[in-house]
């Protein structure tokens, strides 16, 4: 019989996935009888899993930390808006092109993930969302600048605001699920362990057989694939989209924290990253009002350096037998 | 025998520092070479070189007549090319057993294995050299002869027909060496895998070395029988003032 600190290191235990599944699950149904308002919270923290994720898995396949993730939120979202103002497209017309609208973009940047590293490579990540927010002001007849693109079709209109809300909970709430069952799964197989052993010493990787270049392209495609869906998603959710809401640092830095906090790049952990920051924020604002934009990052910086191996680390003893790749942050 | 490897007039030169200056060998089949010269001779810079993790200036390096010159690392790994780091280098976050599954998994093109075998395959490695009751340590916790031993299961995993041994010996006790030595001649006898074994010091070769080469600031100055080669004029006068005189 192993003991609750064991399956609990283990995210892939029935236990785990029954236990913290059903918080995720029961969560929304509490909500919308007690406080309703936290419904939204929900959702925005799910969106931030949406985004973590996928850059955790972007992370570990390319073993750079990927500064200008949001990118991708920008190209999905706006993909999604214009051809549904312009067209008048719903939700299910749009996400193969807001899919691939950011595949091609993540194709066009994805060779800085074999000719450039560290700082270098972290400057480049970074411009380019900047670059894209310029351009959403410089071309503001088409992407309508810091007022941003409105009446895209929204994803249900059951005539009662409280009960979409509800369901795009649960929406949400599958495409997290969805998202981290693929990445476990890909992350536990040949492919993960390539990934890790690119994240740890890819010179070294490339020397024993490991083919680095194709599959750091291959994870950054696929995952930045991945982030766009979570443009799409606000597009539709909130039938407006604007890309000063994602594209600016503010925004980047919080999606990083999700990373970092939640557990070193874990994907697992970016789940309680999201949710972490999502009601952290909440909370603030509701209880602090004008101070929360300096409470919140002072709060951040504390946990920052109290919790090394993130919030997720605080559980997960290590296990014989498991790998399970992480992020370099060294102290 | 016939040949496997042939270098003519490689040459590779850091700002100012000429690492190898024309140097011609070759490897044939089966053979185990023995590759001496003092500290700074170009003897890590040849294998990194021919492996793929640094681009050579000049010359020809061919295996089987097939010029791989413009083959990267992982290419060369696949056609049969594998090394050990002489400052080892192993996945550190990764458990030792997770460290030999990737060389099992892609180090050759024509074989992939599933996980399942492949990790069977991987422990056959690791009890080869004696590593299977650490599996499950991660690399970052191993002394430096387990870490020595990991190299040499990492790189065999690949399935190689010319392994480079950059300096199994530096840092190790006497007990250990021996150890190593043992080992060294034991993956001859069950791979039959031809071998360059790089050594700092000569006197391990002078038995397991069918041939040695020496080089000594980037220049090839002797190649022969062990015999020939200890007691060539210009290896000597190379290693005088070093640590020669001790060990040979
Ligand atoms: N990456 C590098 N950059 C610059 N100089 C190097 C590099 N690698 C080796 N050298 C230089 O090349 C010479 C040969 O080094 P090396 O091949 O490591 O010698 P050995 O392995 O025989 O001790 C030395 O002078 C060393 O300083
Ligand atoms: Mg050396």
């Amino acid at each position: 019989m192993p003991s609750w600190k064991q399956w609990l290191a283990d995210p892939g235990n029935w236990k785990n996935i029954a236990i913290f599944g059903g918080i995720l699950f029961i969560l929304p149904i509490i909500a919308y009888f007690t406080l309703p308002g936290i419904m939204s919270t929900v959702i925005t923290a799910n969106f931030y899993a949406m985004v973590g994720i996928p850059l955790g898995l972007m992370t570990i396949g390319t073993g750079r930390l990927n500064f200008g993730p949001n990118l991708y939120i920008g190209i999905g979202g706006y993909a999604a808006a214009l051809l549904s103002v312009h067209l008048g497209w719903g939700p299910l017309f749009t996400f193969p092109f807001a899919v691939i609208a950011s595949v091609l973009v993540a194709l066009g940047f994805s060779p800085t993930v074999n000719i450039s590293k560290g700082l270098y490579f972290v400057l480049l990540s970074l411009l380019m969302p900047l670059i894209f927010l310029e351009l959403t002001f410089v071309y503001s007849n088409i992407f309508k600048g810091d007022v941003g693109l409105s009446g895209i079709t929204q994803f249900i209109a059951t005539g009662s605001p409280k009960l979409n809300v509800f369901i795009l909970c649960y929406f949400s709430l599958i495409i997290v699920l969805l998202y981290l069952y693929a990445t476990h799964k890909l992350i536990n197989s040949r492919y993960g362990i390539m990934m890790s052993t690119i994240n740890d010493d890819e010179e070294v990787a490339e020397g024993i057989g490991i083919k680095i270049r194709k599959v750091k392209i291959l994870m950054f495609v696929l995952s930045a694939g991945m982030i766009g869906v979570s443009g799409w998603f606000m597009a539709h959710y909130f039938g407006t989209f604007a890309g000063i809401s994602y594209l600016p640092l503010t925004f980047m830095m919080k999606i990083l924290l999700v990373l970092i906090l939640g557990g070193r790049a874990q994907i697992h952990g970016c789940v309680v990253g999201a949710y972490f920051i999502a009601f952290l924020e909440m909370f603030l604002s509701r209880t602090l009002g004008f101070v929360q934009p300096i409470v919140f990052p002072v709060i951040l910086f504390i946990l920052l350096l109290a919790l090394p191996e993130g919030l997720f680390g605080l559980f997960r003893k290590r296990k014989y037998g498991e790998y399970m790749p992480t992020l370099h942050v060294r102290r | 025998m016939a040949e496997l490897l042939e270098v003519r007039n490689l040459s590779k030169r850091f700002k100012g520092v000429r690492a190898l200056q024309d140097v011609s060998f070759h490897i044939r089949q089966g053979e185990t070479v023995g590759l001496i010269g003092p500290n700074g001779a170009g003897k890590s810079t040849l294998v990194n070189v021919l492996c793929g993790q640094l681009q050579h200036d000049a010359g020809d390096i061919m295996l089987e007549g097939t010029d791989f010159s413009g083959m990267r690392s992982h290419q060369r790994c696949h056609i049969g090319l594998s090394r050990t780091y002489q400052i080892p280098r192993p996945f550190p976050d990764l458990v030792v057993l997770y460290n030999v599954i990737p060389s099992v998994l892609c180090g050759r093109k024509d074989s992939s294995p599933n996980l399942e075998e492949a990790t069977k395959e991987a422990l056959y490695y690791l009890e080869f050299v004696g590593l299977s009751d650490k599996q499950h340590t991660e690399a970052r916790d191993l002394t430096i002869y387990e870490l020595r031993l990991l190299e040499l299961a990492r790189a065999l995993a690949t399935k190689p027909r010319l392994l480079f041994v950059d300096e199994v010996m530096a840092g190790l006790n006497p007990g250990e060496t021996d150890k190593a030595v043992e080992l060294m001649s034991s993956i001859k006898q069950t791979f039959g895998v031809t071998i360059c074994w790089i050594e700092h010091v000569m006197s391990v070769l002078m038995e397991a070395a069918q041939r040695i080469i020496a080089l000594d600031r980037g220049i090839k100055i002797a190649d022969g029988t062990p015999e020939e080669v200890a007691n060539d004029q210009k290896v000597i006068e190379a290693y005088l003032g070093s640590e020669w005189r001790q060990y040979a």
